[in-house]
């Protein structure tokens, strides 16, 4: 009988989780150093993702212990509209929380999560004008009036919409 | 807290690739910075090919020929056939210009290839041959 496997992960400040194997695999770059190592009780660092933001990696990849693994070629007919319930509250979170989990998708390589944050960011972007997406992620407008006159110009054959 | 300035050039091309053209053009008048970033032809390569992939010659393609590279590297492949009056259709249009000063049309068995001598950046070119026009959404214009 298949006994339920535990691993342990550490954040960059030290703090000790224990999921369930099949729930660290959701990580392609976790998946790979556990079939390197073997059996092994030793936690695993992960020196680039906090407590908070492992914790909340952990929640997603519970949740999603069960669905099939995503190809890299698969999603390729999905639009940013194609976010269910239960990943749009989780995705209910600051920006800074969300970029955080972008960079720790990406670094525990966990497609899924890195599509659905890139998707909530781009749903942020959509519909804006340029100074309400600069209002939103906090950007400096560093274009002389010429220059912005100059690149409207150069993109007004897509602005009738 | 990490800001958005702060996210690498790499994970806002996932960011773009998730964003419709006129979007992605906002976008590019933001900053400086973001202009540059959203002008890669990676990013408009990838647009171009998505857009593509929903048309309906483009089905048919095999999915090696829809190579987001051949689109940039000036190669463009479109199904076609021919109608009962004997004309050539592209995509369920008439197609009636088989010369341009800036294109060289194959025909091959089941497809019409493009080549384009420029070497203009991808996103000019579909601005310039309103490859994609969001307005009226052809996929050739007759001024090809």
């Amino acid at each position: 009988m298949a006994e339920l496997k535990k691993v342990k992960l550490t954040s960059s400040e030290g703090t000790e989780f224990i999921v369930d194997r099949k729930v660290a695999e959701k990580s392609v770059l976790l998946k790979n150093m556990l079939e390197d190592v073997g059996e092994s009780d030793m936690a695993i660092p992960l020196p680039n993702v906090t407590g908070p933001i492992l914790n909340k990696v952990i929640d997603y990849c519970t949740h999603h212990r069960d669905d099939p693994f995503v190809n890299q070629e698969d999603d390729s007919k999905k639009v940013s509209d194609d976010i269910d319930d239960w990943d749009a509250e989780f995705c209910k979170v600051d920006q800074g929380t969300l970029f955080e989990l972008i960079l720790s998708a990406n670094y525990l390589d966990i497609k899924p999560l890195l599509d659905l944050t890139c998707k909530t960011v781009a749903n942020m972007i959509k519909g804006k004008t340029p100074d309400e997406i600069r209002k939103t992620f906090n950007i400096i407008n560093d274009f002389t009036p010429e220059e912005e006159e100059h690149v409207r110009k150069e993109n007004e054959w897509c602005e009738e919409r | 807290m990490l800001e958005f300035t702060r996210l690498p050039f790499e994970l806002l091309y996932s960011i773009f690739h998730e964003l419709e053209v006129p979007d992605l053009l906002s976008f590019a008048r933001v900053s400086r910075y973001y202009k540059i970033l959203s002008a890669d032809n990676g990013v408009w390569s990838q647009k171009a090919l998505k857009h593509w992939e929903n048309k309906e010659g483009m089905r048919g393609l095999r999915k090696k020929q829809r190579d987001a590279n051949d689109l940039v590297e000036n190669t463009w492949h479109y199904a076609w056939s021919i109608a009962g009056d004997g004309s050539i259709c592209l995509n369920q249009n008439t197609f009636r210009s088989y010369r341009c000063p800036n294109w060289n049309l194959i025909i091959s068995k089941d497809y019409l290839v493009f080549k384009s001598s420029s070497a203009e950046s991808f996103k000019r070119k579909l601005k310039k041959f309103k490859l994609i026009d969001p307005v009226n959404d052809n996929l050739i214009s007759d001024n090809i």
